[in-house]
């Protein structure tokens, strides 16, 4: 076909009905194609529309398998084959080292006890490492036996890193915040890592609230350019006290309290385990104890004024313990999933989706987590789920 | 539904006549109706479309008069109804762009668009895709005539991040 061209908007038009597989060979067709697929807000943002219409929208899950190296996947079902894996690092790590935030269609994946922080984008597949953060230049030396790779250290006990992911949407831009504490000297400091082709590193920012405000559990959630984090104040040869609900605005890089009912805050410095999360576009939060579970979701972001929407009894385990993560999908449904510790026999994994009207639990399988092992195949399997989960073929 | 019939001439001199309601799936169409510069016995010439590819537009529209017009709701039609109706549009459009030539869709998606019917070039846009979608960066840059800007180091880097896509 010589010598036909069409416009660029009908080029647009064909290249949004193609599958992300096909778009990311295509990147290399010219500059103005690459540039379109991976850096246009308008194109990515009509890919990821495009995956939220899909008629049957299964949840996908990240799978976390820390034996016998410590590598995760990204599927609707489970195979301990599957591919592609990402490695985190090349050998087996304790169950709770790594955790995952999950921010339209990017995947941030970080470690309280390593210095790793890592960016994927499973679309893509894109992995983006973000290099080590410079205060952090304490680590134990004791264990050097267990580190094969000089990269990844494990860090001092009495620092702690955490960080949050968020995505701020005026200017289409992902941010990590990283608050590394010292627990001896009662001291926070602050970083950003804004990720896109031209930053390299982490930049340390002018924290606006007290330093003695140490993030308390490891979770956060960013709704429209805001990350919610809760937090305890530290004093000197006393046990915790008081709690608050922070917030961050990824723009700006500001801080801000949020008030929060009583109950609320003493839930979060009570119970087991408690996160934040995205109650239909509004902030909830899901504190969990070991027989129940309670909701509260803060209905006006201005007012911030809150209602504790149900205490709930949890879902009964054949086996007896319970680890697990929880949330909310986006059309409001709770949900809860147990983590599968190194299991003798197989046994299946399931999520259990609450109704709050019959006040019960129904639960749905996850394809292929129902696994023959034997000693000498151990695996150890972290679920979390994804339910608004999007195709976006931006490129960082 | 009145079937007033309006009369399309394409830049090659073809004329076609059409039924009004059919015409109405081209917004452009739509709006010289609406403001009344239609002639009744003027046909409307239509510059960029030739009388070849006009055929093809007035067999879409044709068969698609009934549906997706908004103004008209549509009585209780059962879903398997519906479900029925769709599936027959669809196996008709498969058929319809069945054995054309990417370079008619290319000319047809330029009249669609040309045109501006949105449910057309939304079809062809999504046969074109289908079409490329497993083909080469070679092959998709001659069918769009695109030069390769890229040099052979840029392109190489790229391909390598996206190893995964060649497979």
């Amino acid at each position: 076909m010589e010598d036909f061209e069409l416009p660029l908007d009908l080029i647009i038009e064909i290249l949004k009905k193609l599958p992300a597989k096909s778009l990311m060979r295509f990147r290399c067709i010219s500059k103005e194609w690459s540039s379109i697929i991976s850096n246009s807000r308008y194109f990515t943002e009509s890919i990821m529309s495009r995956s939220l219409r899909l008629p049957l929208k299964l949840p996908v899950f990240i799978f976390h398998c820390c034996v016998p190296a410590t590598r995760f996947t990204v599927s609707s079902t489970f195979s301990l084959r599957a591919k592609p894996s990402v490695l985190l690092i090349g050998r087996s790590s304790s169950y709770h080292s790594f955790k995952y935030q999950y921010v339209r269609g990017f995947i941030c994946c970080s470690s309280s006890r390593y210095d790793f922080v890592m960016v994927y984008n499973p679309t893509t597949r894109q992995c983006v490492p973000l290099p080590e953060i410079k205060p952090m230049a304490v680590y134990i030396t004791r264990s050097w036996q267990l580190v094969p790779s000089p990269k990844i250290k494990p860090m001092a006990q009495i620092q702690k890193r955490h960080c949050y992911f968020g995505y701020d949407n005026v200017m289409n831009q992902y941010k990590v915040l990283a608050l590394v504490t010292d627990s001896q000297k009662l001291t926070q400091t602050f970083h950003v890592f804004a990720l896109g082709k031209d930053c390299h590193q982490w930049r340390k920012i002018q924290g606006n609230i007290d330093e003695k405000l140490f993030p308390i559990g490891d979770e956060a959630v960013c709704i429209d350019g805001t990350i919610y984090y809760g937090a305890i104040r530290i004093k000197e040869g006393e046990k915790y006290d008081e709690v608050m609900l922070l917030s961050f605005d990824v723009r700006s890089e500001r801080f801000y309290h949020v008030s929060a009912p009583e109950t609320l805050l003493n839930a979060i410095r009570n119970w087991s385990d408690r996160k934040p999360f995205n109650h239909m576009g509004k902030l909830g939060w899901i504190s969990r104890n070991e027989n129940n579970a309670s909701i509260w979701i803060m209905e006006d972001a201005k007012k911030q004024e809150w209602s504790n929407v149900i205490t709930f009894g949890l879902p009964q385990y054949e086996e007896g313990d319970f680890m697990a993560s929880s949330g909310v999908t986006p059309d409001g449904e709770i949900f809860v999933v147990k983590h599968k510790t190194s299991y003798p026999h197989g046994m299946p994994l399931y999520v259990y989706y609450y109704n709050m009207k019959q006040k019960n639990f129904r639960k749905v399988e996850i394809e292929g987590a129902q696994l023959k092992t034997t000693k000498h195949n151990r695996y150890s399997v972290r679920v979390f789920p994804i339910h608004d989960y999007v195709e976006n073929t931006m490129w960082l | 539904m009145s079937s007033n019939m309006i009369m399309l001439k394409s830049s090659d001199g073809a004329s076609f006549e059409i039924e009004e309601a059919a015409a109405r799936k081209s917004k452009i169409i739509a709006n010289m109706i609406e403001v009344e510069c239609v002639d009744e016995d003027k046909a409307i010439p239509l510059q960029n479309v030739t009388g070849n590819i006009l055929a093809l537009v007035i067999e879409y529209c044709n068969k698609h008069i009934v549906d997706d017009d908004d103004d008209v709701a549509t009585e209780e039609a059962s879903e398997e109804e519906e479900e029925a109706k769709k599936k027959k549009v669809d196996d008709w459009e498969a058929e319809f762009m069945n054995s054309m030539s990417l370079e008619t869709m290319f000319e047809l998606l330029l009249a669609a668009n040309y045109l501006n019917i949105k449910s057309l070039i939304d079809l062809v846009c999504q046969t074109i895709a289908n079409n490329i979608k497993d083909k080469t960066p070679e092959e998709v840059r001659k069918i769009f005539s695109i030069e390769n800007d890229f040099t052979p180091e840029e392109e190489e880097e790229i391909r390598k991040e996206n190893a995964w896509a060649f497979g």
